[in-house]
């Protein structure tokens, strides 16, 4: 419907054998962990080998760093999924661990990974958020405000029982990143299009959703690909289509490329609908450039009739530079490894990456559950180094915890923190690695936000929230089991001197005036739970590896 | 209710500071800190207009037929004079909205450097951040580039406070193994408690501190976010002080992030400067593709916010005493296209004019005029001033240090002073 047209069948593209002899050329250059690696390589390769199992990978020396092999992993324990949820799921909820240990992380993989595509209970609950009294009949929902969006994909992400599901839209939201706050209300009816579609059919084939998303009317409006016409290109999706979707930044093409693609790009113009108050895109001929284009060396259209975007989206796709290396492959290789595996992925993994998704015609879900299973996703040196986006911090908290807060509360904390979903920073998307990291947002509003939760006892309380149940182990009955659980659940690494300062604190009591009594905590004591327990966690998101997975 | 921490340093004590040279007291418990008199100390505002500003616009060129012909739309007929004042053009006038910017020109205080930007440009928008950032365009991923103001700080003012950015986070500042501050809001810069169990509340935070001071053995990326935290932590009693203490000089827009942002840097300036040689802020939206508009729309809107912030802080400068020790640099990724697009709006471009400004400043235009062929011959303006020249002089001549240390890129356009300051 909304700007989303259906595109032909997929393009077979002749790579694969040309990828998989330079991708092994290059891996056998590559410096392998890279010079900033957090971790030593030789740590990781102990770790990665200890964990081998003896299976056979493509290296020379028993003892290697795995942390680019593609290869399965021979079994996964408890720590493993644990690994795989917070990166993965936003994090870990009490049961899922021995959830996928049970089925098999295989066969959960493939769960995961089966999308539905017609709403869910959930997705209609959520979209209650996207419809004002104000609506006209029959358009209930169409008339969102930004916050109205940001509010309902937060609640996506809270509710989706397929945490997954959420965290693909939300890489696809940082890939292709469009800011809802730029489209009007008229037009922001296609952002919530946009944002299911992402979060529907991430796992499909690149070409299809890159071709999909160009023609998308948020993006088109977003990209000004709206305003792009014959009398005078705009050149802003061009440039983007390359450097931020497709090839990286002055990566295989050149500033004539750029001006002959916004050329290519022409045709698509917005039509307001006075019956409904509805904008939409349509291709629209008469504005679409006459006469051939010739980007990247490829001579493209002078057909009026439709537009230019599948060719240059499969002159892209095929596009390699002077060494013959497949740069969309290794560019998407690339984005998908520094969301899922590290803040520094060596080359030998994203070259093996993007042999991965050539031998799967750029399929994202087939890939990603080669990725999920390999050697290379559970290295040592992989493991608890990634910063955590603001956003997965917020929403893994409330689904670990089962604490909840007013969507104006998630608004703010999630706005200062500039990690709204529907609003990335830019179109680039929200920061990478280190650039994460900020005092205000780590140090001062992530641990205001948890305040925010862990105060609202009385709402949460009359809502039925049992937070024992969600945060202690059944069977605990002094305060170390319980120390212990919390941590694993949010992913804090504690040594021992850190587990008896925590322990410390459950078991003394602080007065207003800052008297301090004894109090032998009782897991069973609900006030000992709304004091300590509450306050534990505050404490526990402090910890530097609450904000790593 | 949630209610701020008691700060440790009372508002009492901090006023008993103030009035005994308190600025030094409180500066003398940092390490690192220079023990130069706080009231002595000068200063550098660099503003960041992200986006890439449309400079021809911001400061139209008169009497050039080929502005006109290239922007049939978005020219702007009847810019703001700038004939009066020692630093007097008739080449030049400012945008309808910056009536600010065009008193301090007639007061000698705005200089303008035209043609700026550094040599073989590039019109990615993150790349020339990149560059604008490191001080270095050898590089095109940025990410293992240090930022030219860490490296300031590495070597001129290294604590936590050395240089600081408010409501703009900006790579400029990262890298070097040190740790500045990146605020988003100062107003929001505390801590909130469980308002049931205060005394818990004491105690969660005295013991988060405890755990963050002994943690030394995590991952880089564990490292660098435990220095974040601890920068809330360590900072937070003295920022709270300096802004509980705060006396408006002059009203700031506070529905506005960028007004807000100079009002922090205000309230920081007041209380002592706590030992602050850089700050760094900015507006986003510059990225004018379409609907630009002349004068009115959104690129007045940006002109609006950006002059309205500047009177402000430039008159709160001047009514604390500092207007002579404060610096201002405005500028962005790129300039834009010489010719308007068919959107309404124009296309990255690659030279820019920069501001600077300040009590100190020898106001005037710097670099060669424009000229008709520069904008009809050219898509967008040439480059000719090295920005990194600009930035130079203002450490070399305002803050007294020498700059060759932080810009080493054997890339940068050298050229003869340009007598800024």
């Amino acid at each position: 419907m909304p700007g989303i047209q259906v595109v032909g069948s997929r393009r077979t593209t002749g790579f694969s054998l040309a990828v998989t002899l330079i991708a092994l050329t290059l891996s056998a250059c590559s410096g392998g962990g890279g010079e900033e690696s957090a971790v030593p390589s030789a740590a990781a390769g102990n770790g990665g080998g200890a964990e081998n199992g003896g299976m056979s990978v493509v290296v020379t020396s028993p003892a290697t760093d795995l942390s680019g092999s593609l290869t399965p992993r021979s079994s996964y324990s408890a720590d493993d999924i644990r690994h795989f949820l917070a990166r993965t799921h936003f994090g870990v909820v009490a049961g899922k661990t021995e959830q996928v240990m049970n089925s098999g992380l295989d066969v959960y993989i493939d769960q995961m990974m089966t999308i539905p595509q017609s709403p869910q209970a959930f997705e209609t609950d959520a979209a209650v958020l996207l419809a004002d009294e104000s609506d006209p009949a029959g358009l209930e929902g169409r008339f969102p405000s930004s916050s109205d969006i940001s509010s309902w994909n937060v609640q996506l992400m809270i509710d989706n029982p397929n945490a997954f599901q959420e965290v693909i839209g939300m890489f696809w939201q940082d890939y292709f990143g469009v800011d809802t706050t730029t489209l009007n209300s008229s037009e922001r009816h296609m952002m919530v299009d946009y944002i299911n579609y992402l979060r529907r059919n991430g796992l499909g084939s690149f070409r299809d959703i890159f071709l999909d998303v160009s023609r998308h009317g948020a993006m088109l409006v977003f990209l000004n690909g709206a305003n792009n016409n014959k009398f005078a290109p705009n050149e802003n999706y061009a440039r983007e289509f390359w450097e931020l979707f497709s090839l990286g930044v002055d990566n295989g093409y050149s500033e004539t490329d750029i001006i002959e693609g916004a050329r290519a790009f022409t045709g698509w113009r917005r039509s307001f609908d006075a019956e409904t108050g509805l904008t939409h895109l349509l291709f629209d001929p008469e504005t679409k450039a006459v006469g051939s284009k010739f980007p990247l060396s490829t001579v493209v259209g002078h057909n009026l009739d439709q537009d230019d975007y599948e060719q240059m989206v499969d002159l892209t796709l095929s596009h390699s530079d002077d060494n013959g290396r497949d740069l969309v492959a290794e560019y998407l290789a690339g984005k998908l490894a520094l969301y899922f595996v590290s803040d520094d992925p060596d080359t030998e993994l994203v070259s093996a990456l993007a042999i991965e998704l050539r031998r799967n015609d750029l399929n994202i879900g087939a890939t990603l559950k080669t990725l999920f299973l390999s050697e290379a996703f559970y290295a040592t040196s992989h493991r608890e180094t990634m910063v955590r986006n603001f956003y997965e911090q917020a929403i893994g908290l409330i689904r670990t915890t089962g604490m909840t807060e007013s969507h104006w509360i998630y608004r703010r904390y999630l706005g200062s923190m500039d990690s709204l979903p529907g609003q990335p920073p830019s179109v680039e998307g929200w920061p990478e690695g280190s650039n994460k990291i900020t005092a205000q947002s780590n140090g001062i509003e992530m641990p205001n936000f948890v305040n925010e939760l862990l105060t609202n006892r009385s709402n949460q309380e009359t809502e039925g929230y049992d937070i024992a149940a969600a945060l202690q182990p059944a069977d605990a009955n002094s305060p170390e089991p319980v120390v212990d659980h919390l941590a694993n659940l949010l992913g804090v690494v504690l040594d021992d001197t850190e587990r008896s300062m925590m322990v410390d604190f459950m078991n003394v009591h602080i007065g207003s005036d800052g008297e301090e009594t004894p109090l032998n905590y009782t897991p069973q004591n609900t006030d000992h739970q709304s004091r300590k327990l509450r306050n534990l966690l505050w404490i526990m998101t402090q910890h530097p590896t609450f904000h790593t997975k | 209710m949630d209610k701020l921490v008691t700060p440790m340093v009372s508002r009492r004590d901090f006023l008993r500071f103030a009035g005994a040279g308190a600025a030094t007291l409180a500066l003398s418990q940092l390490p690192g800190v220079a023990r130069a008199a706080a009231d002595d100390r000068k200063f550098v505002v660099m503003i960041n207009l992200e986006g890439g500003n449309d400079s021809l616009n911001t400061l139209v060129p008169l009497n050039l037929d080929a502005y006109h012909d290239r922007r049939p739309a978005l020219g702007i007929d009847t810019p703001l004079d700038l004939t009066t004042g020692v630093a007097a053009s008739s080449s030049y006038g400012l945008h309808p909205e910056m009536t600010a910017l065009q008193a301090l020109h007639a007061e000698g205080s705005l200089a303008f450097v035209q043609k700026a930007g550094y040599p073989n440009a590039n019109r990615s928008h993150f790349t020339s951040r990149d560059v604008f950032h490191t001080g270095d365009s050898s590089v095109l991923n940025a990410n293992r580039q240090s930022g030219w103001i860490a490296r300031y700080a590495k070597l001129y003012n290294d604590h936590t406070l050395g240089c600081i950015s408010i409501g703009h986070t900006a790579k400029a500042l990262q890298g070097e193994g040190i740790n500045l501050l990146q605020a988003g809001d100062l107003n929001s810069f505390s801590y909130n408690v469980d308002g049931r169990y205060p005394g818990e509340s004491q105690r969660r935070q005295a013991l988060a501190r405890q755990m963050l001071a002994r943690y030394n053995t995590g991952a880089a990326s564990s490292l660098a976010i435990r220095n974040a935290i601890q920068l809330g932590h360590d900072n937070i009693d003295l920022i709270r002080g300096a802004l509980d203490n705060y006396v408006p000089n002059v009203e700031y827009a506070s529905e506005a992030k960028f007004s807000r942002s100079l009002e922090g840097i205000a309230q920081l300036i007041q209380a002592g400067g706590l030992g602050t040689d850089i700050y760094y802020t900015g507006i986003g939206g510059f990225d004018t593709h379409s609907s630009q508009g002349a004068t009115s729309g959104k690129h007045a809107s940006l002109m609006f916010e950006l002059n309205r912030g500047i009177e402000a802080f430039a008159n709160d400068m001047k009514a604390q005493g500092k207007w002579n020790d404060c610096v201002i640099v405005v500028f962005s990724e790129f300039g834009r296209r010489n010719f308007e697009n068919g959107s309404g709006g124009t296309d990255h471009g690659d030279g820019q004019t920069m501001m600077v400004l300040g009590g100190a400043v020898n106001g005037g235009s710097y670099g060669s005029d424009l000229s008709n062929a520069d904008i009809r011959e050219n898509d967008s303006m040439p480059m000719e001033v090295d920005f990194r020249s600009v930035f130079s002089e203002v450490v070399e001549n305002h803050l007294g240090h020498a700059a060759d240390a932080i810009f080493t890129d054997t890339n940068r356009l050298s050229h003869p002073a340009l007598g800024l300051l």
